[in-house]
């Protein structure tokens, strides 16, 4: 048990360090912001490729999981339509000075997402 | 051949203490425990890596976003106009822990807003800091914690310890209880049955069939113990057929011994038969011998005095001859006669030796002197090489004469007129000593060898009528030769004479001279 309990106790600094909760920290409100600067009347306006409609949505929850693509970044929020259908946008942001944009976003499609995944472009940050 | 149970084998070791009673069990968690638990820690350490990073995310989603809305809703308004409202959208931060303060700012001056209010971070400790803008020259200043995630890590490093170390805890339960069953019940079931073959012998299958290496070497050792039992049983038959076979060799044995008894008996009976018949036959013949030598005798000395007409001239000249023919005959009868009955007495073992020293070279010449007038007539020269000088030997001197003349007068008979026999003494093997009688006359076929050994036994009727002779000298000498320990070797050729060695004993010779 003593061996183990090293061994946990060994790894648990790089585990727990700070600077990559401040990162996310930043990355979240940002992503928040940014839905905020986005919204007309409440609700956040996103373009869905698939049917070529623009939908108005309701926010609803942040996904902590944060995915790193090089020095971007790719942030999920989940939102409701106005007949309570769930959609979800994942939101592709880099940083700019001491702050983090929104340069692209994308409507109920995780395809692309996915195969960045499969390629190996894209990993859950640390 | 049965199956064993499971029995307590011989010094039972149900009083010790258990490390001392599973020695190999107590190997195996030496190198399992470590093991696993090497194993182990980074296994831990990955999931509590994976639920740290799980927490901080939460936290990060929840602290940046509760910012950045209440950011939002600062944003728009003009805090300075309304001073009571900045406080009532900060208060919703101070139910998050996470929070420690916070303060809205226009411009460089004083906080307009502050949590907890009327003070906002001043005195706070300085840990995290999120600025976030709130409106036209507005911004939110707010410090947060990250105390939860060092929390949230000590109790998944705890809980992780804690159901490790009970996993490990309940591994080894598990494992005693499998090494046990799996390891610790077949091994005992198979001691007990190697105990039980090797001291009594019986051969017993260990009987448990499982499917893993210990079932292996298992049901080797039942098939090795299966082998072991036929082989003794293939054994045991054949021990029982060898039990029959010394049996019946027993009995055939016996009966073997049985017939030889019978063979023996009925030989012996045979032989006593047979010298009953020869014993009858010599007293026959002696009996008939001296019946004939008798009016013989008178014959002989009658037709003497008649041929030397010592009471008076016969008149007729012609009766001279025929007395003097009557004398001759009267003469080879009397021979014929003598040879006989000796014959009949070395056959009948009625003749004993009466062995003394004999000077080899005497006799030599007191049996070439015997024949020298036969051999004179017949135109024949005797030969005395002296080969018997400085010899003596153990010999019943006349009958061994008799012997010796016996072939000479045989050399003397069949050699022409003009031609030489000769009696000598050489050297025989074995430390014996042969007296040797050599002629160049007629010889023999190999053939007419054992014709000519045998009694009467003349090769060619011609001869008889040729040479004069009862055929009785070369067997008269054999049994005398025989009667000395001795053998006749004759070695012939037919045109080239006869050589004849009369081999006698290494025990006959007292003294060796120089034999040539």
């Amino acid at each position: 048990m003593a061996l183990a309990a090293v061994g946990v106790l060994s790894g648990a600094p790089a585990a727990v360090a700070v600077e990559t909760l401040n990162e996310k920290v930043q990355l979240q409100a940002a992503m928040q912001q940014y839905i905020d600067a986005q919204s007309i009347d409440g609700r956040f306006l996103a373009l869905d490729q698939k049917s070529g409609e623009v939908r108005g949505l309701h926010l609803t929850t942040a996904h902590p999981e944060i995915m790193r693509m090089g020095n971007n970044f790719v942030l999920c929020f989940d939102f409701k339509d106005d007949q309570g259908k769930t959609a979800n946008v994942d939101f592709y942001m880099a940083r700019k000075d001491d702050s983090y944009v929104v340069f692209h976003t994308v409507l109920g499609d995780h395809v692309m997402l996915k195969g960045l995944m499969k390629d190996g472009k894209i990993s859950r940050m640390e | 051949m049965a199956a064993i149970g499971l029995t307590k084998g011989r010094g039972s070791t149900s009083s010790r203490f258990w490390p001392q009673r599973y020695p190999l069990l107590v190997k195996f968690l030496e190198i399992l425990t470590p093991l696993f638990l090497v194993l182990s820690a980074p296994s831990i350490n990955f999931l509590v890596h994976l639920e740290l990073r799980q927490d901080q995310e939460v936290l990060a989603a929840r602290i940046g976003n509760q910012a950045a809305r209440i950011a939002v809703a600062l944003g728009r308004y003009d805090l300075a106009s309304m001073p009571r409202l900045g406080p009532d959208l900060l208060a919703p931060l101070a139910s998050d822990r996470a929070f420690l303060c916070a303060e809205v700012r226009k411009g460089e001056g004083d906080p307009i807003a502050a949590l907890p209010p009327g003070l906002g971070c001043r005195g706070a400790e300085i840990d995290q800091t999120l600025t976030l803008p709130a409106g036209p020259g507005q911004r939110l200043t707010i410090r947060y914690t990250d105390a939860e995630l060092k929390d949230g890590w000590f109790l998944a490093v705890t809980l992780a310890l804690s159901v490790v170390g009970l996993a490990f805890f309940f591994a080894i339960i598990a494992s005693v209880i499998g090494f046990r069953l799996i390891v610790g019940r077949p091994l005992r079931a198979f001691l007990s049955a190697i105990r039980l073959n090797a001291e009594s012998g019986e051969r017993r299958h260990v009987g448990l069939q499982t499917r893993d290496e210990l079932g292996t070497v298992i049901k080797a050792y039942d098939a090795m113990v299966q082998h072991e039992a036929e082989r003794e049983a293939a054994l045991s038959l054949a021990n029982e057929a060898l039990s029959d076979s010394e049996r019946n060799l027993k009995e055939l044995n016996h009966a073997l011994e049985k017939r030889v008894r019978d063979r023996t008996a009925d030989l012996d009976a045979q032989r006593k038969l047979a010298e009953a018949v020869s014993e009858a036959k010599s007293r026959f013949l002696a009996m008939m011998g001296h019946e004939l030598l008798t009016p013989l005798n008178a014959i002989i000395g009658f037709s003497e005095i008649m041929k030397s007409q010592l009471l008076g001239p016969l008149g007729t000249p012609q009766y001279v001859d025929y007395s003097e023919e009557v004398h001759g005959s009267s003469m080879k009868l009397l021979g014929i006669i003598n040879d006989v009955l000796t014959l009949s007495k070395v056959e009948s073992a009625a003749q004993a030796l009466k062995s003394s020293p004999v000077e080899a070279d005497l006799l030599i010449r007191e049996c070439l002197a015997a024949i020298a007038s036969t051999a004179s007539k017949s135109g024949i020269e005797l030969v005395d090489r002296a080969t018997g000088r400085g010899t003596t030997l153990s010999l019943d001197a006349n009958k061994f004469k008799r012997a010796l003349i016996a072939l000479l007068d045989n050399a003397v008979k069949f050699t022409p007129a003009g031609g030489r026999a000769e009696l000598r003494l050489e050297a025989a093997p074995q430390g014996g000593i042969a007296f040797v009688v050599a002629d160049r006359g007629r010889g023999m076929t190999p053939e007419e060898i054992p014709i000519a050994m045998s009694l009467f036994g003349q090769v060619d009727d011609s001869l008889t009528r040729q040479y004069e002779g009862s055929g009785l000298g070369l067997p008269l000498a054999k049994s005398l030769t025989e009667l000395h320990g001795g053998s006749l070797a004759i070695e012939s050729a037919f045109g080239h004479g006869t050589i004849v060695r009369v081999l006698l004993p290494k025990d006959r010779v007292i003294q060796i001279g120089t034999p040539s």
